[in-house]
């Protein structure tokens, strides 16, 4: 006769974020409850920059420090809300660099993640191949912006550094060589974890938009993505098609992000080929008047990163609200992990990307 | 720089880029290697600002430590932007009397975190790594 009895289990994540999963699971090992427990990496950063760093080219330097992987949506989104609230628009030069370099901080956020998924599934050779691109990316990152984590790019009205001329030509010249290696790299994952991943960790969100847009989202067949809906930086000058899952199971959402890997290195190839010549900021930023208001979205990484920010008639920051992506992403981790097998918990886990600082930091 | 060196890595509320870059290093030289929680180590490196649910964790460690301690990036070194955080971490570690070494930067280098664990092999104390 099978006991009714139910196991509590929390597993611990202190590499290299800290964060906790508690699991109730039946007596055949089948997960009945699930949830995130967090707050590790709290820094009260929405408050951190109303109080003391109200000015925004401050809190510009603190919003990058909300997360070290994805510094570069959070950076932007807040400089497209300011720029929204004094009504002012950034050069057509320093938009493309500002896709460029977004779309360079998506191939090395999701080579991050797929790194963690085949650590997961113990697949030693590809983990290691997936980190030597991962470390050209990066490379490359430190080529265009001279640093290799918060890349201090954006400022309010364009961007810091300019991309020479002679990078541009080595970036074009190296990406056949990074898509060739991505298309390997798909190859491998499909040899070694669709088997593994098939059917695993569905989450089936309804798809009216109340989880945002994400490629955890598009592996169930959420259509949406913010660069095409509500284009910013440079994304109106550029046709793409996002992609799109069916399932929702773990597989999908890998397949998912290695396709995104793809569709980037079309939109850096674009975006390096059209770059206009020209100014890099607007120059001189206009005054408030009144105190205005201005909500943007941007798609980091893993989805919506959307900023609400008030600015007080003087300039400042008044409020500051961020939505991140991995909200959404435990919501939907703690339904998908449901029903399944507690041995099969950290493979679905680094199937949703989670990012637990962006997550705590605000 | 030695073989086989082991690292624990203790996070108290970093944004993950010195982690992300700590993790880097381990993949160029394959003699470092991540050991988890109750796993002998030879080095303790420290990332992040204190955060409030993570004095805790610290206070049960403290009194474990035997290893040399690296203070890897701004915030580990002083809270960084975050400063005053939660508590000086170093007053909390400095009880166990373990020597302390630190790598600057937001965040700093993998090349200068290798560095620095290569000084803390050789117990070069008080010597810093700046970048």
């Amino acid at each position: 006769m099978v006991s009714d009895r139910s196991r509590r289990i929390t597993l611990n994540y202190d590499i290299p974020e800290v964060y906790q999963i508690e699991l109730e699971t039946n007596a055949s090992g089948r997960i009945k409850t699930a949830s995130v427990i967090s707050q590790f990496a709290y820094r009260e950063i929405g408050h951190l920059v109303k109080e003391r760093y109200s000015n925004p080219n401050d809190a510009l330097y603190v919003v990058e420090r909300i997360c070290g992987i994805c510094s570069h949506s959070h950076t932007l989104a807040f400089c497209c809300a300011v720029e929204k609230a004094l009504g002012t628009e950034v050069p057509p030069r320093a938009a493309y660099i500002r896709s460029i370099v977004a779309e360079l901080e998506r191939l090395q956020s999701h080579l991050l993640n797929l790194v963690e998924t085949a650590t997961q599934l113990r697949e030693n050779l590809l983990e290691k191949e997936l980190w030597s691109v991962r470390q050209a990316v990066t490379s490359w990152l430190l080529t265009v912006t001279a640093n290799r984590i918060h890349y201090g790019v954006n400022c309010i009205g364009g961007v810091t550094r300019d991309l020479k001329e002679g990078d541009r030509r080595i970036l074009q010249r190296e990406l056949p060589n990074l898509m060739s290696l991505i298309s390997d790299i798909e190859r491998g994952f499909k040899d070694v974890s669709q088997p593994r991943l098939q059917d695993l960790g569905v989450w089936t969100p309804p798809l009216q938009g109340e989880y945002g847009t994400g490629p955890n989202q598009r592996a169930y067949g959420w259509s949406h993505d913010i660069r095409i809906d509500m284009p910013y930086a440079a994304y109106a000058q550029v046709k793409f098609d996002p992609p799109i899952g069916e399932k929702g199971d773990a597989w999908s959402r890998v397949l998912i992000r290695l396709r995104e890997l793809e569709v980037s290195c079309y939109l850096l190839r674009d975006l390096l080929h059209h770059l206009p010549r020209g100014e890099l900021t607007v120059g001189e930023l206009p005054s408030l008047v009144d105190a205005a208001e201005a909500t943007v979205s941007v798609e980091a990484p893993r989805g919506e990163n959307r900023y609400i920010l008030k600015l007080s008639a003087d300039g400042t920051v008044a409020d500051l609200e961020i939505h991140v992506p991995t909200r959404n992403s435990v919501r939907g981790l703690e339904k998908a992990l449901q029903g399944n097998d507690v041995d099969d918990t950290k493979l679905v886990v680094s199937s949703f990307d989670l990012c637990m600082s962006c997550y705590d930091g605000p | 720089m030695a073989s086989g060196i082991q690292i624990r890595l203790l996070n108290l509320g970093s944004c993950n880029g010195c982690d992300v870059e700590i993790l880097d290093l381990l993949h160029r030289d394959n003699r470092l290697a991540l050991v988890g929680k109750g796993r002998g180590a030879d080095v303790l490196l420290i990332t992040g600002s204190l955060t409030r649910r993570n004095v805790t964790r610290l206070s049960d460690i403290r009194m474990k430590i035997s290893v040399p301690i690296l203070f890897v990036g701004a915030c580990a070194i002083s809270g960084g932007l975050f400063a005053p955080s939660e508590g000086d971490i170093e007053r909390i570690i400095q009880i166990s009397g373990c020597p302390v070494f630190y790598v600057f930067g937001c965040p700093p280098l993998p090349e200068d975190i290798a560095d620095a664990i290569e000084k803390a092999m050789k117990k070069e104390v008080g010597s810093g790594v700046r970048s």
